[in-house]
């Protein structure tokens, strides 16, 4: 336990720095305060005399008045640089977790949100530990041997007595800490089940109400709360009772040395100053260490939160970023190859890929195919470049993509998530948009998504907030905003991770209107476990438990691919609510699609891909 | 009806003085509640006064023994040192221990009638409902504070500086003076000047935070797709901008905090040395025994320790403020209770408009629906079909200017809506898992209902594979808000609740989206035919589901 507290101690000392300061100003509050105190009893001892000489009084009491000022100085400078060196430290560690959280995107599960409020609201908790539980467990310390050094000089039989109530003091001290930990824990705990429960039955209330069940809870709530508060303050009797008896030891100790010192004092044994100094000196032998008592929660606070900051900011990167010592070919006119590509996952013990060879015909669209877990989405993180293979490789043109600069790559590639992400900024900060991009091409990339109607009912337009508290998305929209992002990029390479998943099938039939301007005249990879995005392939994937189990042309095939500019400026669609029920009624009617195309005569070529002559292979 | 929370509560302009602030947090305790705050103030009162006894005495015992007295004369001085001792360490532990007991005692009932005032408010869904709730949740928090680390400890502050003002008054006069000036510094003064900074510095800091922690969880929540654009250097650019500002606000607030502190404990000192200045002088002038410049000193010292506290206290009063306010201000806005009951699930609405947050989004609305009718509402997307389930089960009120909205003869505007939804259930897209098991997440809607009910539900609606396949069955743990279930899963797991509810009437807002067709039909059929002459609106996108019901009403785009 003890050795568990000094390592994380020295971690901390680490992270923070200015120990040597901290040690400085912590010397110098212990060495202030046995003075306000010697200067005090001096100035009682003169006016005890009797006699006040005023030529004296006056430099006492400017003196006591200094001292007294400086110590409150000394105090403020320690919890000032600590803490400050305690919020700088969490920054770090903040800016940390997001290199680490972007050098290894994509792998894992994080709850982002909690993190976030542990990295930003966590400073407190760090800035108490360093501003005050460190200052006062130096002057802890320090505070007790210099006080009573002091007393040893004015009177060596109070000292003696001290020395004995000291240990005393220490060990409960020790036990306040250990209980302190145990009760913190476990309030802590409590407490999070508690509001977790609140929560929970906050967030259901609709669901609750809508069973006629809100009013049961009620006294769930109050039981719950209940149950918390006998538990803790079951804890807290044990815990505070250590505390008690230290503060015991030392008011027992400052009545002892009172006692001890009148008697002699009464028996002309000794000199009131003396005595009155060992009186005041007395309590700030044991004073640090009750402070130090009092501060133990800070330290307890603080070390949750470094332990998850600094496990969130050594999580290992798993982002490539390529060898950079060869130029790479272009994806949108080089045809892309795996060769024997497996790759492995952390939690499933079979390979997300197992040595799958398959070709990506470049102009063309390829549509995979398969169940979730099939090994879709770990195929197109590693034709983006987001991640390497752990065996075979990734080639364009016949280059393996790692041995260029994938960052480079990564400029080429536009990525349609399943579930895009709304950054807190306004509609033209959602855009991402490349540099020197003008909002008419802008608005022109929002109508080509097919977004015209939404920009055109925001009075704002594109500075309208979005994300939490602004615009409100459907889930439809919000992947055709993707789109839209992705047409800016004029990318060479498109890939699209379930674009229809858990959409009505209006919103999947506008989304999938979107999405065909987009891979129109691309390379392009879709992947979907739904049917609806099928109908823009020109070749299908099929994929099972990490295998290719099929590669084929798309069946009937849809236009051939026309090597054409980028179509941002391709005019919208009358009406996609228009097309929306044919698609419906064609995919509920049977396989005969070719309605939904109404343009089946164009679908001829373009069956086989066609081997690209620029492939030196 | 109430509608307080659409919006929270807005904190007031004007932020409430000392004693306002004090007031307001002890109007949330009950009388009981309140006696055992005052026990808990009364006993850190009693520890204080009992600490700053033992100095002043002690002080007077040593300097009474200078005068080699008998040594039986200072026996009591003696005694009485010993026994303060005991009390402050005794008072100190029982008002930390009651102090804590009493809190936690007026949390746990806040924490219930906070739950009970919100029942009936017209809160949104979603979204809405959840910042609702991590509001709430926060706020409580802002109660213990303001409790636990400012009422007790202002109140003992008071209750220290009288008797130690009247004792010193006693001994000189100008002594007593010194007293209050000190305890006004220090306690009044010190936090005024600090309040206005603290106020201000503190929203600053706060707005940064609040920013800094959306911004960062947006950016790890999208790591993947900045890297795929080559976007994360930007967003680290941006967030280090935001976290220098935020550092700045945060030691601006924080040096203030600190200044304060320091402003507070050098005055308590800065009080012990004007006490002996004006101690010393007396003895000069010979209106003050000597012996007693001791005891005065002390006395100024141990004071000090007492009053040191209260600019923090005051701080957190003031920090709390809002919370407390806003707790308050939830708890007032309970809704009238009132007798319009439905006299059957005949459904009537005439040229109707509603709006949702202050935007109209349907108007001249009309639709009936007969006892025991299936009706499918159609319309494309954002024509307001989930709007008009809302208000059929009281999560919307009908705007108040025109038309007529009734459910059995009463009026939707003043039904009670515990009686309506006894009629009418909202089956919704996305049911809200609870964090607990799934009889637990079932039965909510059938309490009484034994295990075999719940797996014939479950089956009803073709979830009895998915059962089947699970280790514990019924005792499985669904995760926080249903993590550990499919869209698919929720969406059974909601119609099947449907199935064991008894309502007469059902709102089935896209329950079975994510089923396939032939499942959702089943499912669909499964939830309609759990009560005989059930009676529906019917939202749904597929031809199959819509066919389930007798007639279509469709909603202009």
């Amino acid at each position: 336990m003890r050795g568990a507290r000094a390592r994380r101690d020295d971690d901390v000392a680490q992270l923070l720095g200015g120990r040597r300061a901290a040690a400085v100003l912590g010397l110098a509050e212990a060495a202030l305060t046995v003075a306000v105190a010697l200067l005090l009893a001096h100035a009682i001892a003169l006016g005890v005399a009797g006699v006040p000489d005023p030529g004296a009084v006056a430099p006492t009491l400017a003196a006591l008045a200094s001292v007294i000022l400086a110590r409150a100085a000394t105090g403020a400078a320690a919890e000032l640089a600590g803490a400050r060196a305690g919020r700088r430290a969490v920054a770090r560690l903040r800016a940390a977790t997001v290199d680490a959280a972007l050098a290894s995107a994509g792998s894992g599960d994080t709850r982002p949100g909690a993190l976030a409020a542990t990295a930003v609201h966590g400073a407190d908790a760090v800035g108490r530990y360093a501003g005050r539980y460190r200052p006062a467990r130096i002057v802890g310390t320090v505070g007790p041997l210099l006080a009573l050094g002091a007393v040893a000089v004015v009177d060596p039989l109070s000292a003696g007595l001290l020395a004995v109530a000291l240990p005393i003091g220490i060990v409960f001290l020790a036990l306040v800490g250990l209980r302190a930990q145990a009760a913190t824990d476990e309030r802590h705990a409590g407490l999070l089940l508690l509001q977790g429960h609140l929560l929970d039955v906050l967030r259901g209330l609709p669901v609750l109400r809508a069973h006629g069940r809100a009013r049961f809870q009620v006294d769930q709530v109050r039981a719950a709360g209940e149950a918390y508060r006998s538990g803790t303050v079951a804890v807290l009797r044990e815990a505070f009772l250590s505390s008690f008896v230290l503060e015991l030891v030392a008011m027992l100790g400052t009545a002892l040395v009172a006692v001890a010192c009148g008697l002699r004092l009464a028996q002309g044994a000794m000199d009131f100053g003396p005595a009155i100094a060992a009186l005041v000196l007395a309590p700030e032998v044991f004073g640090p260490l009750r402070r130090l008592g009092a501060e133990y929660h800070a330290a307890a606070d603080a070390e949750p939160v470094l332990r998850e900051l600094a496990t969130a900011a050594a999580r290992p990167a798993t982002v490539p970023t390529g060898r950079g010592v060869q130029e790479l070919r272009d994806p949108g006119v080089h045809d892309l190859a795996l060769r024997a590509v497996t790759c492995a996952t952390d939690d499933r013990a079979r390979p997300a890929l197992e040595r799958v060879d398959l070709r990506i015909g470049a102009g063309r669209t390829t549509a995979l195919v398969g169940p979730s877990g099939s090994g879709k989405t770990t195929l197109l993180r590693l034709l983006a470049g987001l991640r390497s293979p752990d065996a075979g490789s990734v080639r364009c043109g016949g280059r393996p993509i790692d041995a260029g600069d994938l960052a480079a790559w990564r400029d080429g590639i536009a990525w349609v998530p399943q579930r895009p992400t709304l950054l807190p900024g306004t509609l033209r900060d959602n855009l991402q948009p490349p540099a020197s991009r003008s909002d008419r091409s802008l608005t022109g990339a929002l109508r080509t998504a097919g977004l015209g109607p939404l920009l055109a009912a925001l009075p704002a337009g594109l500075d309208t907030p979005m994300g939490e508290g602004g615009l409100p998305l459907s889930a439809g929209e919000l992947r055709r905003l993707a789109v839209a992002r992705a047409l800016l990029r004029e990318p060479r390479l498109v890939l699209v991770d379930e674009p229809t998943a858990n959409l009505d099938p209006d919103a999947a039939a506008s989304v999938v209107a979107a999405l065909d301007r987009l891979v129109t005249g691309r390379t392009a990879v879709i992947a979907s476990h739904d049917p609806a995005p099928l109908r823009l392939a020109h070749d299908v994937v099929v994929l099972e438990a990490g295998r290719v189990v099929q590669q084929r042309p798309a069946r009937p095939a849809p236009p051939a691919p026309v090597p054409a500019d980028p179509p941002v400026h391709v005019p919208t669609l009358p009406a996609t609510a228009t097309a929306a029920p044919a698609i419906r009624t064609a995919w509920t009617a049977g396989p005969d699609r070719s309605a939904l195309r109404g343009s089946a005569g164009r679908a001829v070529v373009a069956l086989v891909p066609d081997p690209d002559p620029k492939d030196p292979r | 009806m109430s509608s307080a929370l659409a919006a929270p509560v807005p904190a007031p302009d004007r932020r409430p003085g000392t004693v306002a602030a004090v007031r307001a947090a002890l109007r949330l305790a009950t009388a009981v509640e309140r006696r055992r705050i005052a026990a808990a103030a009364a006993l850190s009162a009693l520890a204080g006064l009992a600490g700053t006894a033992l100095l002043a005495l002690s002080g007077y015992l040593i300097a009474h023994a200078a005068q080699q007295p008998p040594v039986l004369s200072l026996t009591v001085a003696i005694v009485c040192v010993r026994a303060l001792s005991l009390v402050r360490a005794l008072a100190r532990y029982g008002e930390r221990l009651v102090g804590h007991d009493a809190v936690l005692r007026t949390l746990a009932r806040l924490r219930g009638s906070l739950f009970s005032a919100l029942l009936p408010a017209r809160a949104g869904r979603g979204r809405d409902a959840s910042a609702v709730a991590d509001a709430v949740v926060a706020d409580v928090d802002g109660v213990q504070d303001a409790f636990l680390r400012s009422v007790a400890p202002l109140a003992a502050a008071v209750l220290v500086t009288v008797p130690a003002a009247v004792v010193a008054g006693l001994l000189l006069p100008a002594a007593a003076v010194v007293v209050l000036g000190t305890a006004l510094a220090v306690g009044v003064l010190v936090p005024l000047l600090a309040q206005v900074a603290a106020a201000r510095l503190g929203e600053a800091r706060a707005a940064h935070r609040t920013a800094m922690v959306r911004d960062l969880a947006a950016t790890l929540d999208a790591a993947e797709e900045l890297v795929a654009h080559g976007a994360g250097d930007g967003r680290r650019a941006l967030l280090a901008a935001e976290a220098a500002a935020l550092g700045r606000a945060e030691d601006r607030e924080h040096r203030a905090t600190v200044l304060t502190g320091a402003a507070a404990s050098a005055l308590a000192g800065l009080g012990a040395v004007a006490m002996l200045a004006v101690a010393l002088r007396a003895v000069e002038h010979g209106t003050l025994d000597p012996v007693l410049t001791g005891l005065l000193a002390l006395l100024a010292l141990g004071l000090g320790e007492v009053l040191a506290g209260v600019p923090a206290a005051g701080r957190e009063l003031h920090a709390t403020a809002d919370a407390v306010a806003r707790v308050g201000g939830l708890l007032r806005t309970a809704a009238p209770a009132t007798d319009v009951v439905p006299a059957d699930d005949a459904i009537v609405l005439r040229d109707v408009s509603i709006g949702r947050a202050g935007r109209t989004i349907l108007t001249g609305l009309d639709l009936t629906i007969g006892r025991g009718e299936r009706v499918a509402l159609l319309g494309p997307s954002g024509a307001g079909k989930s709007t008009v389930g809302d208000l059929l089960v009281g999560f919307l009120e009908p705007e108040a200017h025109a038309g007529a909205a009734t459910v059995g003869g009463a009026d939707l505007r003043e039904v009670d809506e515990i009686a309506l939804r006894c009629l009418v259930l909202h089956v919704p897209q996305e049911p809200y898992l609870f964090d607990a098991t799934l009889r637990a997440n079932l039965r909510l809607a059938a309490p009484d209902a034994d295990d075999d009910a719940l797996r014939a539900a479950l089956a009803a609606v073709g979830a009895g594979p998915w059962l089947a396949g699970l280790r514990d069955g019924l005792d499985s743990a669904l995760g926080e808000r249903g993590a550990r279930c499919s869209g698919g899963e929720r969406q059974r797991i909601g119609l099947a609740r449907a199935v064991l509810a008894p309502q007469r009437t059902v709102v089935l807002d896209e329950p079975a989206s994510h089923l396939p067709a032939a499942d959702a039909v089943a499912a669909l059929r499964a939830v309609l035919d759990a009560v005989p002459g059930r009676g529906a609106l019917l939202v749904a996108h597929r031809v199959e589901e819509q066919a389930l019901a007798d007639r279509a009403v469709r909603l202009p785009a």
